[in-house]
């Protein structure tokens, strides 16, 4: 399956506990500013919005990286990240207008999610169960099916 | 392919860093010959087209001619070098193509002069104090890094590099620069600097040479005009890179925005149009990063001082973790500047091309569609809400 | 006001040339995964539903693009997306309360109805009307007809029964 994660606002508490996951599992330590996904608190608490790569089609980090680490991998629509080939110039960190790629200031390297090939674990340890691994591309959507559920149900 | 440059594909973004021996030389490289060959396309390195006939479709080379049905050109840029006594002296490099980096890193000695203040002027010299060189800055302007930043985060990160040993000085123009064959000093407008190598980076102009009076069609800016396909006004001849002018997509003005990812788009575009594709180029997003010692900087838009000051208002934040300069003009984001946490200035970008009112936005109710950019706002609102009264 | 495409669901009978016509007109072929309009059958309700845009009057799709490429067509008033600027993060998608824009899967860029540029192919092709274009007022006006007309029958049946 061709995935993505999706996030639901409403049901995020802001535990951060998959920025502590995906550290550990990633980096083998717990050390949720190198995590791929990260929780934005907006000021007052009243929103918490979980980033994380959205997997664009054409992406913009893709576009600026000055020596193409950042590439689409043509089997699975994955756009990862050569770690050998970066060089820590963050400029996929300022480009992407989704907040979705970090940067670890500890081994000085872009940080993206790869959906752990497959298996993510934020989603694994999400309690409120805020993140979804959904099919990227279904067609038609599940979301069209449910919105015409709701429109013309008797 | 016909090139001038002795070298297949390399990245030019990265030379400081190969300067500074943070990655070894051939990782420079983005494409080897080898490359060219399986992509089917004959590579000649070492070239220079020396003349360009677009009515007999041919170009010139010092030992034969080659005939084309459609043109691409890239030419790129050159440093800007005006014409100020010494330049001819060993020593004195424009820091461009991978020949001057490796003629840096060969360079003796203990004293470099870095002239000019652009990214690639602060690059070279954190390049520089990497190896161990004692290095001075000499700007023109008021302020390092003056087409990226305003005053106040240019001063952040001036006080950054003078930390880190490397003296800065503004307000000053390059006057001669001093020694017999070899570089020995710059003479500006108030001191001399001893000197072992000049680094000149002044900045880029679009490398036109090849074009004779008349043959194209210049823009203002002194870049090649093309049409949103890439085409320029000849017939059967695309333009890309840093030779052409393009639009802005953020503030919709015309100039010359010699960046790597609009020119590899412009690339990609010019070559599927001449192939008969007829894609079309959205226009150019100056988004600009820089690292300062392990501190990202970026900037994308206006700067405050391009804004008439009577619809300029800026909101400047300090946090822990960076600092935040907006630029607005009345009620619309015109240009984001960030210290630090960079990401929040491509999350910006969105709200900036929307180019909506402000109050409007930061007063409605918050929805998923708010995105990550919006919630950058809603965390000043209440300062941006005070700065429209 | 904002023109759209009207569905009538009691009449359509699930034959998806409106589907075909719609990735013919766009894409110059016939397939099923390039429509930017889809019935669906729904077990729950017994019968086919065609999903497309509703060419919303604030679309929130339109707030999210973090590239500008989705904007309101001059002409035609349709939410469009623009090729040569969508990078294809799926933020509309997220967002739209139908789930409507799709990415394309060969091109990469998000596809949603356009109003085929003033003329909707699937409604020229629907060959049981169950598709119409209107004005969003008009289609409000037609909506309260229609039940004006279902109040009336069921109070003739009323009366009927009554005498």
């Amino acid at each position: 399956m061709n995935g993505i994660l999706v996030a639901d606002m409403e049901r995020c508490t802001g535990c951060k506990l998959c920025e502590i996951v995906c550290s550990v599992k990633k980096e083998w330590v717990s050390d949720p500013p190198r995590s791929r996904i990260r929780i934005t608190i907006q000021r007052g608490g009243k929103n918490r919005l979980p980033t994380f790569c959205q997997h664009c089609e054409e992406p913009l980090c893709a576009a600026v990286c000055p020596v193409n680490a950042v590439r689409k991998d043509e089997s699975t629509g994955l756009i990862l990240l050569d770690r050998e080939l970066c060089v820590g110039c963050r400029a996929c960190v300022s480009a992407c207008p989704l907040f979705g790629v970090g940067f670890d200031s500890v081994e000085n390297k872009a940080l993206r999610c790869d959906l752990c090939h497959g298996d993510p674990a934020c989603v694994k340890y999400c309690e409120a169960g805020a993140i979804q691994y959904v099919d990227r591309d279904p067609f038609p959507t599940n979301k069209q099916r449910a919105a015409a559920k709701k429109l013309y149900s008797p | 392919m016909v090139t001038k440059e002795p070298y297949p594909l390399y990245s030019a973004c990265i030379l400081a860093d190969y300067i500074a021996d943070r990655i070894p030389r051939q990782r420079v490289f983005l494409r080897t010959a080898e490359d060219y060959a399986r992509a089917g396309i004959e590579l000649m390195l070492a070239r220079p087209v020396l003349d360009w006939s677009p009515e007999r479709h041919m170009l010139y080379f010092d030992d034969g001619a080659l005939r084309y049905d459609r043109l691409v050109i890239a030419t790129g840029s050159r440093p800007l070098i005006p014409p100020v006594p010494g330049i001819e002296k060993d020593g004195f490099v424009a820091l461009k193509t991978l020949r001057d980096a490796d003629l840096l890193r060969m360079a003796h000695g203990k004293n470099a002069v870095v002239v000019g203040t652009g990214p690639v002027g602060i690059e070279a010299a954190i390049a520089l104090r990497h190896r161990g060189w004692s290095v001075s800055v000499v700007e023109m302007l008021d302020r390092v890094l003056p087409r990226l930043f305003d005053l106040p985060l240019a001063n952040t990160l001036k006080n950054r590099l003078e930390k880190r040993g490397i003296n800065i000085f503004l307000d000053e123009k390059v006057l001669e620069i001093l020694g017999g064959t070899r570089v020995e000093g710059v003479q500006t407008d108030r001191r001399a600097l001893p000197a072992d190598v000049v680094v000149w980076v002044i900045g880029m102009r679009p490398e036109l040479t090849l074009l004779n009076e008349g043959q194209l069609l210049l823009g203002a800016s002194g870049g090649i005009a093309v049409d949103r396909h890439m085409q320029t006004t000849q017939e059967g001849v695309w333009a890309c890179g840093d030779c052409v002018e393009s639009e802005d997509l953020v503030s919709g003005c015309t100039g010359l925005f010699m960046l790597w990812h609009n020119a590899r788009l412009q690339g990609r575009i010019a070559g599927a149009n001449a192939a008969g594709a007829g894609k079309r180029y959205p226009g150019s997003v100056n988004i600009t990063t820089i690292n300062v010692f392990d501190e990202a900087a970026a900037s994308v838009g206006t700067l405050a001082s391009e804004v008439s000051p009577g619809e300029r208002k800026v909101l400047h934040r300090r946090s822990p973790w960076g600092e935040l300069y907006l630029v607005l003009k009345d009620t619309c984001l015109m240009g984001v500047q960030a210290v630090g946490r960079t990401e929040r200035v491509g999350g910006l970008i969105g709200i900036m091309l929307q180019g909506k009112d402000l109050r409007k936005t930061l007063v409605r109710a918050s929805s998923p569609a708010d995105g990550p950019g919006l919630g950058i706002l809603r965390n000043v609102r209440k300062d941006l809400l005070h700065l429209f009264g | 006001m904002n023109k759209f495409i009207l569905v009538d669901p009691g009449k359509c009978i699930g034959c998806r040339s409106c589907a075909l016509a719609c990735s013919f007109e766009h894409d110059d072929e016939f397939n099923l995964s390039l429509t930017r309009i889809s019935p669906l059958w729904m077990t729950e309700i017994g019968r086919f539903i065609p999903m497309t845009c509703q060419q919303c009057e604030e679309p929130l799709c339109l707030d999210v693009c973090p590239r500008k490429a989705i904007s309101a067509d001059k002409k035609t008033s349709a939410i469009v997306v623009d090729e040569d600027l969508c990078i294809g993060c799926r933020a509309c998608f997220l967002v739209c309360p139908f789930g409507v824009p799709v990415i394309h899967r060969n091109k990469g860029y998000m596809i949603k109805c356009d109003l085929c540029g003033g003329s909707p192919q699937c409604v020229e092709e629907c060959s049981q009307q169950a598709l119409s274009t209107v004005e969003s007022d008009d289609a409000a006006l037609r909506k309260r007809r229609e039940a004006a007309q279902k109040l009336q029958a069921l109070t003739e049946k009323i009366s009927e029964k009554a005498s």
